[in-house]
């Protein structure tokens, strides 16, 4: 029928719209990963090497670049996409998660045993492949969606 | 672009009249998933003019379904829309509507 027709084609363009601010995006600048495992290694030293103040000013200082790149990184995306992560996405997400959950368990454990550059180092490197990898994989997502949606 | 409800079968007439113009169905559905979107990522998603989308969100702006926020003067100007609580009730509303009308 033609109001099915009409009703579902308007379904498919919704289901398209909504699931734009999830796949359409800038390319992710090289520098990234690398930028998001220093950040976390340095945020590591700042924590676990540093003392008094100046531990409070790196890590003030740290936590202002963050805000600072996630505003960045809203504008040059053109919007922040929130809600239900689209299925195809998912297992990369919880994958992400995990490995980021891991990361941190294991830089805390070294750091609080007495090896903060040993635990630094993991944050840089292994952070680093984490960020790399999941910025592959989640661009492979959004193409699997935006393949179902057409 | 084309008013479905004006021209469809009874249920049709249910559906929010603000929202039944597909550009601005897409629009609201977008927003749906973000806390809010610049004016070129939505243009560039409906693939409309300007003049276009300005129309658009000028309409949902008037129900009450978006609000628009316009940061900075000149080429660094934003204009930045974001669907209010009553827009994301009614594009729920509207999408029932529509599944209903397809029985699922």
């Amino acid at each position: 029928m033609e109001t099915d027709r009409n009703a579902r084609e308007l379904l498919c363009e919704a289901d398209r719209a909504e699931a734009a601010p999830w796949v359409d995006f800038p390319p992710t600048p090289a520098w990234y990963p690398p930028a998001v495992g220093a950040w976390g290694a340095a945020m590591v030293l700042g924590l676990a090497v540093l003392d008094g103040p100046a531990r409070a000013v790196v890590v003030l200082a740290l936590a202002l670049a963050e805000v600072a790149f996630i505003r960045w990184y809203r504008r040059y995306r053109g919007t922040m996409p929130t809600g239900a992560v689209p299925r195809e996405m998912r297992a990369a997400a919880l994958t992400f998660a995990g490995a980021v959950l891991v990361v941190v368990v294991g830089a805390g454990a070294l750091a609080m045993t007495g090896h903060p550059w040993p635990a630094a180092g993991l944050v840089l490197v292994v952070g680093t492949a984490v960020v790399w990898w999941y910025e592959r994989a989640y661009a492979a997502g959004a193409a699997r969606v935006r393949a179902r949606l057409g | 672009m084309s008013d479905y409800a004006t021209t469809q079968a009874p249920g049709w007439a249910e559906l929010d009249p603000a929202l039944t113009a597909p550009k601005r169905l897409a629009a609201v559905a977008l927003l749906s998933r973000a806390g809010d979107a610049d004016f070129a990522f939505v243009r560039e998603h409906l693939q409309v003019s300007d003049s276009d989308l300005s129309k658009q969100m000028a309409a949902l702006q008037q129900a009450g379904y978006v609000e628009t926020t316009k940061t900075g003067r000149g080429r660094g100007a934003t204009t930045t829309f974001r669907l209010t609580r009553a827009g994301r009730a009614a594009y729920r509303r509207h999408r029932e509507v529509l599944q209903s009308l397809l029985g699922e």
